[in-house]
């Protein structure tokens, strides 16, 4: 097994990290959260409908001191093609403002209480879909005949309606 | 116990520490990480001490200067010239409005930590985000 020492750079398609251990060993968790999580099933695709494209993103997460934390792949969903009403109805995602975030600390300073932090893995992963999406099979994975398309239960990360999963 | 969510980035903080090693529990069936006292959320580093919090975006503040290739530049104790004039003079080169506006969103967000460039920030978004002469960064 290769090691990536000197992984800095983000790669942008598969077939430059099909050879180095740490990409695919980060495609590798990424599924396993997608299979755990049953986010689709495999199947043909109905006349009439369009499967959406799937690709992976690449990234190196670094601290603030820039040293490499992680190297995570994400597989999200090409959704240029997604139509308001019919494959999506309502966008929005939540997030807190910033001025509710400094109030919070400066209640946490003012008091002494100690400030905790959570992330969730995989987020999106995490939301039901209520709209139903077909997907084309990961680009680099095969799962089974290659004419089938994956009908999805949960949403992935690009889907216009993953933010509000 | 007070909550803050950020998409998927969870800060929680509250009187008892029992109930917040409780809650963090409880979170755990949603395959959450637990990153312990918060150190770094939405690119602000946080240090907690006995004497309170202190908030900085040092590293943010250096990927901006690397973004516009001012890492090498000198510091300077103001962050703006005295009296700075900033014009739109039709004969003078303009600066890329899309380069400008993204630099002076970046300078906003590094306002949370640096209050003392708001007004330096204020004053190079004065134009609707446009500019003829590029002006003296703060």
């Amino acid at each position: 097994m290769g090691v990536c020492l000197a992984a800095y750079d983000e790669p942008a398609t598969v077939e430059e990290v099909l050879s180095k251990a740490c990409w695919k060993n980060a495609m590798e968790v990424e599924m396993q959260s997608i299979r755990e999580n049953k986010t689709w099933v495999v199947t043909d695709l109905p006349p009439k409908q369009k499967a959406i494209g799937l690709k992976w993103v690449f990234k190196v997460k670094k601290d603030p001191n820039r040293k490499i934390v992680k190297h995570k792949a994400r597989l999200v969903a090409k959704v240029y093609a997604q139509r308001h009403g019919v494959d999506y109805d309502e966008v929005f995602a939540l997030v807190a403002r910033i001025e509710t975030v400094q109030v919070m600390l400066a209640l946490a300073a003012q008091s002494g209480w100690e400030v905790h932090h959570m992330d969730v893995k995989s987020v999106f992963l995490n939301g039901d879909l209520t709209e139903t999406v077909y997907v084309q099979q990961p680009p680099g994975f095969s799962l089974g005949n290659a004419s089938k398309v994956l009908k999805l239960n949960k949403t992935l990360y690009g889907l216009k309606e993953a933010p509000r999963a | 116990m007070l909550v803050g969510v950020y998409v998927d980035d969870l800060i929680i903080l509250g009187a008892n520490v029992n109930d917040i090693s409780h809650f963090k529990q409880q979170m755990k069936k949603f395959n959450m990480s637990d990153l312990g006292l918060l150190s770094y959320y939405l690119g602000i580093e946080v240090k907690q001490n006995a004497e309170g919090i202190t908030l900085s975006q040092a590293a943010y503040a250096v990927k901006i200067l690397e973004s516009v290739e001012m890492k090498n530049c000198n510091p300077c104790a103001t962050p703006m010239e005295v009296r700075l004039k900033l014009s739109k003079k039709k004969d003078e080169e303009i600066v890329d409005p899309t380069t400008y506006r993204s630099i002076i969103g970046s300078l906003s967000y590094l306002v949370n930590t640096r209050p003392d460039l708001a007004y330096a920030v204020g004053v190079v978004n004065r134009h609707g985000g446009t500019c003829n002469v590029p002006p003296t960064h703060p």
